[in-house]
C-alpha cells in the first residue's frame, strides 16, 4: 500500500513577491571624526559588569516533560535454516552440516581464516597488550586523600502525583533492583487518601519503575529476601505485615491480618537467617518485636516485649517503642533494637526469660535512634544514628559509646557502615546532604559532604559492594550515588589500625567507667564514714579530726601521713618497751622472750617496706601501660594510684601485725598475713572494718576501682596507730595491763 | 583438503588459552562447535549478527573498505570473528590464563 499526502498552500500566504535588482554603490552619509570628541574622552576606571545576551522576557517556558525510554529487543538464537531442514530434527541438521564441510569454498575459506586467526591467538600469547602496570596499588590512602567523591548515577521520582517520603530503601541480592516503600509518616497526615504503592526500581533506569507493589495500606519498611530476589517482605503503616512475589504479581503473596498484627507502623523488618529462609521479624513502636514465617502470615510464631524493666512482667505499657532492628547474620541469636526514647536494646532471641532475652540497654541518643548497625568488619562495634550525632559503641562499654561525632546543627536521618571499607561510614541528614566520614582519618569533621537535593533525607541504603549509596528523601526522591574508589576500596593496614583503634577507645572508655564507678563508690563510702566517724568521736576525738583532715587532703598525701605517723608510733612502743623492759628485767627478768620476739615485728615491716618499695610496684604498673602504647593519662594516673596502694597494702598488713603483739604479746608475730584471731586482741571498734580492708587490699593492687576502699584502710591505718598508742600507755603502765594483757592471751587461744 | 582442515582446527584449539572454537555460516547457522551446544547456538546467532553490522559500519564509513577482523575483548575473555564472505570463524580464548 501507498501512502501519499498532500500538502497545498495557497499563492497568497505566501506574502508578497520578491524582485531583487543590482544598484550602484551611493554614499548616503559622511561624518569625519572630530578631535574636539576626542578630548573630551574620560578614562574610567575598569568596571566589572554583568551583561545578558539573551532578551529579557516576562514569562519563561521550558518543555520539562521526561522522554521516557523503553528498551526492547528480540534474541535471534537459531539460525536460519533453509526451509526443508528442522532445527529440532538432529539428524537432518548434523546432514547439512556434513555437507556444508564438504563443499570446497568452505575448506578453502576455513584454512584461510584458519592462519589469520592463528596469528591473532599467538599474538595474543606472547604479549598481553592491555596489562596493567600499575594496577592494585591505588588503594591504600585515606579516604581524605586524592579523588575522593561521589557522583549521581541515576534519581529515581516517585511517580504519583501526590508527595510522600521514602520511608525506606533495599537493594537486591544482586544489587540490579532497588526498592523503595513511600509513605508519609506524618502524625494524622491530612491526605490519608494517598496512594499507597510502592516501587522496585531498576537501577539502570529511572524512567519507569521495574515493577508495582500494592500493598493494602502504604508501606514504611521493605526488604528484600537475601536469598531470592523475586521476594520481598514489608511492613505497613497500620501493623499488618506482607510478602510479595514478583512472579505473581503485585499484589501481596500473604498479608498478616489486622489484629494479630503491630499496633503501630511497622518501623522495620528483617529477614532471619533461618534454615528455611522464610522467617522474618519485624518491630514497631507499639514496643513489640514479633517474628513471621512468610509461608504462614496469619499469626506471629514468637513475640517479644521490650519492656527494660526486669523487676515485674513485662507489659506493653512500660514497653519501649522499636525504630529499629539491627540483625547481622553471622549471630543470628543476637540482635539489637533501637527505640523511640533513644536506648539501644541488645537483645537475645535463645533467652528463655525476660531478663535473658534483653541481654543489655545502651542510654545511646537524646531522641529516636534512626539506625543501629554493627561494623561488617568488627561486629563487636556497632554505631548508632540518632537526634544530631553519630556514635560508635563497643558492646563492652554499656555507659558510654567509645567516639562519637560533634553534635551537628542538623538531625541525622539515617546512616550505614561502608561495607567494603570498615572505617568508613554515611549519615543522612535533615538538611538535604549525605556526609561520608573516615574515623581513621579524621573524626571531628566528615571527609565528605554531598548535597543531594534540597528536600531532608529520610533514608540511606549503601550496596553491599560498598560503591553504590541510595539515599531517599521526604519528596519520595531517591538519589543514587556512585563513590569513589578512595571510599569503596580498603587500605592495606586499614584493618590493623582501626583494631587497635577500636581496642584504645574501648580500654580508655572501661577506664572511664572504672572511675565513674569508683567516684560513685567513694560517694556511697563518705556517706557511711560520716556516720561511723560519729560513732566512733565517743571514743576518740582525734580520729574525727583525722577524719575531718582526710576530707581535706588527697589520698597519697594521707597514706605518707598516716605510714610516718606509724612508724612514729612504732619507734615510741619500742621505745617505751625499752624502757618497760628495762624496768621489767629489773623486776623479774622473764619477758626478755617476748620482747626479743616483738623487736622483729618492726623489722618485718621494713623489710616489707623493702621488697616492695614504690619504685618496683609501679615499675610493674609502668613497662604494662608503655606496651600498650597508646593508653592515656588517666591509665597511668590508675596506675600510679595502684602503686600507691600496693605500697600500703605492705604496710598495713605489718601494722597488722605489730598492733596484734602489742596487744597481745603473742610470740607468732612473724605471720605476714592479719588473721581473724590476731582481730579479737585488738582493741578498738574497727577491727571489723579491718577485716574488710586488709583483705580487700590485697584484690585493690588489681583492681584501680577500689581506691574508695583504701581511702578507708587508710583511716583504718589511723586507727590502728591510735590503738598502739593506748597499747603504748597500757605497757607504760606495766603492773594493771599485764594481767590484762594474758588475760586477752587467753582469750585469743581458746578462740583459735 | 579435508584433513587439511581438521588439522588446523585442532592446532587452533591446541593452542594456549583457547577456551572454543565456531564456525558459521553465513545464515547463523553453527557448521562445527567445541563448545556444548545451547552455548554454541548462542555464540553463533549473536556473533553473526554482531559480524554483519560490524561489517556494514565499515563499508558505510567507506564503501570500498571491509571487515577483515573482529576482536571483542572482555573481562573474562577474548572473543575473536574472522570473517569470510560465506563463513565466520570465532575463536573463544582467555589470554590471561
Amino acid at each position: 500500500m501507498e501512502f501519499q499526502y498532500v500538502y497545498i498552500k495557497k499563492r497568497s500566504e505566501f506574502g508578497r513577491q520578491c524582485f531583487f535588482t543590482s544598484e550602484p554603490g551611493a554614499l548616503s552619509c559622511d561624518i569625519p571624526p572630530d578631535p574636539e570628541l576626542a578630548a573630551q574622552f574620560i578614562h574610567v576606571n575598569p568596571v566589572h559588569r554583568g551583561t545578558q545576551v539573551g532578551c529579557e522576557m516576562s514569562e519563561h517556558e521550558v518543555s520539562t516533560d521526561r522522554a521516557e525510554f523503553a528498551t526492547t529487543g528480540i534474541n535471534h538464537a537459531e539460525g536460519g535454516w533453509a526451509r526443508d531442514i528442522n532445527p529440532q530434527d538432529v539428524e537432518q541438521t548434523t546432514r547439512f552440516k556434513k555437507k556444508v564441510e564438504k563443499d570446497d569454498m568452505y575448506m578453502s575459506s576455513v584454512l584461510q581464516l584458519g592462519a589469520l586467526m592463528e596469528h591473532c591467538i599467538k599474538q595474543n600469547n606472547t604479549l598481553d597488550m592491555y596489562e596493567e602496570y600499575f594496577g592494585g596499588e591505588q588503594d591504600g590512602g585515606p579516604a581524605g586523600e586524592g579523588s575522593t567523591g561521589a557522583k549521581t548515577v541515576n534519581v529515581f521520582r516517585d511517580p504519583c502525583p501526590q508527595r510522600r517520603a521514602v520511608s525506606s530503601l533495599s537493594w537486591s541480592p544482586d544489587a540490579t533492583r532497588l526498592a523503595a516503600a513511600y509513605t508519609s509518616l506524618r502524625f494524622q497526615s491530612s491526605a490519608r487518601d494517598l496512594p499507597v504503592q510502592s516501587f522496585v526500581w531498576d537501577v539502570e533506569n529511572p524512567s519507569r519503575p521495574d515493577y508495582t507493589l500494592t500493598p493494602p495500606d502504604s508501606l514504611v519498611s521493605l526488604e528484600f529476601n537475601p536469598k531470592e530476589s523475586f521476594v520481598l517482605a514489608g511492613g505497613t503503616y497500620r501493623g499488618r505485615v506482607c510478602v510479595f512475589d514478583r512472579r505473581r504479581g503485585a499484589l501481596p503473596v500473604d498479608l498478616s491480618p489486622l489484629e494479630t498484627g503491630h499496633a503501630d507502623p511497622v518501623y522495620s523488618t528483617v529477614w532471619v537467617n533461618s534454615k528455611s529462609g522464610a522467617e522474618i521479624f519485624t518491630a514497631s513502636t507499639d514496643g513489640m518485636v514479633l517474628w513471621w514465617d512468610t509461608r504462614k502470615l496469619s499469626e506471629p510464631i514468637e513475640s517479644l516485649i521490650l519492656d527494660v524493666n526486669k523487676t515485674q512482667e513485662p507489659s506493653l505499657r512500660a514497653a519501649q517503642g522499636a525504630t529499629v532492628l539491627e540483625y547481622e547474620t553471622t549471630i543470628p541469636t543476637k540482635f539489637m533494637i533501637g527505640t523511640e526514647q533513644g536506648t539501644v536494646i541488645q537483645c537475645n532471641r535463645k533467652g528463655k526469660t525476660q531478663t535473658e532475652k534483653i541481654a543489655a540497654v545502651y542510654q545511646a541518643h537524646l531522641g529516636p535512634v534512626q539506625q543501629v548497625q554493627r561494623n561488617p568488619a568488627f561486629l563487636k562495634n556497632f554505631i548508632t544514628i540518632g537526634d544530631w550525632s553519630a556514635k560508635v559503641w563497643s558492646e563492652d562499654c554499656k555507659e558510654s559509646a567509645i567516639f562519637w561525632t560533634n553534635p551537628g546543627e542538623v538531625r541525622l536521618t539515617g546512616g550505614s557502615w561502608s561495607p567494603s571499607r570498615p572505617s568508613v561510614f554515611f549519615t543522612s541528614k535533615a538538611d538535604g546532604t549525605v556526609d561520608v566520614w573516615d574515623v581513621l582519618y579524621q573524626q571531628r569533621l566528615p571527609v565528605l559532604t554531598i548535597q543531594v537535593g534540597d528536600s531532608p533525607l529520610e533514608t540511606l541504603r549503601v550496596q553491599e559492594a560498598g560503591a553504590l549509596l541510595a539515599a531517599g528523601s521526604a519528596d519520595g526522591q531517591i538519589t543514587l550515588l556512585e563513590l569513589s574508589d578512595t571510599l569503596v576500596n580498603s587500605g592495606k593496614n586499614d584493618r590493623l589500625v582501626l583494631t587497635a583503634m577500636f581496642e584504645r577507645e574501648t580500654r580508655r572508655e572501661k577506664i572511664l567507667e572504672g572511675k565513674n564507678r569508683e567516684a560513685r563508690l567513694l560517694k556511697k563510702m563518705k556517706e557511711g564514714n560520716s556516720a561511723v566517724s560519729e560513732r566512733s568521736s565517743t571514743i576518740s576525738p582525734g580520729l574525727t579530726a583525722s577524719a575531718r583532715l582526710e576530707k581535706e587532703q588527697t589520698e597519697v598525701e594521707l597514706i605518707e601521713d598516716a605510714q610516718s605517723t606509724f612508724f612514729d608510733t612504732v619507734c615510741q612502743v619500742k621505745s617505751a618497751r625499752r624502757d618497760v623492759q628495762m624496768s621489767q628485767m629489773a623486776e623479774k627478768g622473764v619477758v626478755a622472750d617476748l620482747d626479743g620476739a616483738e623487736f622483729q615485728a618492726p623489722d618485718l615491716a621494713a623489710a616489707d617496706e623493702a621488697d616492695q618499695p614504690p619504685d618496683a610496684v609501679s615499675g610493674t604498673a609502668v613497662p604494662g601501660s608503655a606496651s600498650r602504647q597508646s593508653a592515656t593519662k588517666v591509665s597511668s594516673t590508675t596506675g600510679k594510684r595502684s602503686s600507691t596502694i600496693a605500697k600500703k597494702s605492705s604496710t598495713s598488713t605489718a601494722a597488722a601485725d605489730v598492733s596484734s603483739t602489742a596487744a597481745t604479746k603473742a610470740s607468732s608475730t612473724g605471720a605476714p598475713v592479719p588473721e581473724s584471731e590476731t582481730e579479737t586482741a585488738s582493741p578498738t571498734d574497727a577491727t571489723e572494718t579491718e577485716t574488710a580492708g586488709s583483705s580487700s587490699l590485697v584484690t585493690a593492687v588489681d583492681d584501680p576501682a577500689a581506691l574508695g576502699r583504701a581511702l578507708s584502710v587508710a583511716e583504718q591505718i589511723a586507727r590502728v596507730v591510735d590503738s598502739l598508742e593506748e597499747a603504748v600507755d597500757d605497757l607504760l603502765d606495766p603492773t594493771s595491763e599485764e594481767t590484762g594483757a594474758t588475760e586477752d592471751q587467753s582469750t585469743e587461744q581458746t578462740e583459735s | 583438503m579435508a584433513s587439511e582442515v581438521e588439522e588446523t582446527l585442532k592446532r587452533i584449539q591446541s593452542h594456549k588459552g583457547v577456551i572454543g572454537t565456531i564456525i558459521v555460516n553465513s545464515e547463523g547457522i553453527p557448521i562445527r562447535s567445541t563448545l556444548e551446544n545451547s552455548l554454541t547456538v548462542q555464540y553463533s546467532g549473536l556473533i553473526s549478527q554482531l559480524n554483519d553490522k560490524a561489517r556494514s559500519t565499515v563499508r558505510d564509513l567507506d564503501p570500498t573498505n571491509d571487515l577483515t577482523f573482529l576482536r571483542i575483548r572482555s573481562k573474562k575473555h577474548e572473543i575473536m570473528v574472522a570473517p569470510d564472505k560465506e563463513y565466520l570463524l570465532i575463536v573463544i580464548q582467555n589470554p590471561n590464563e
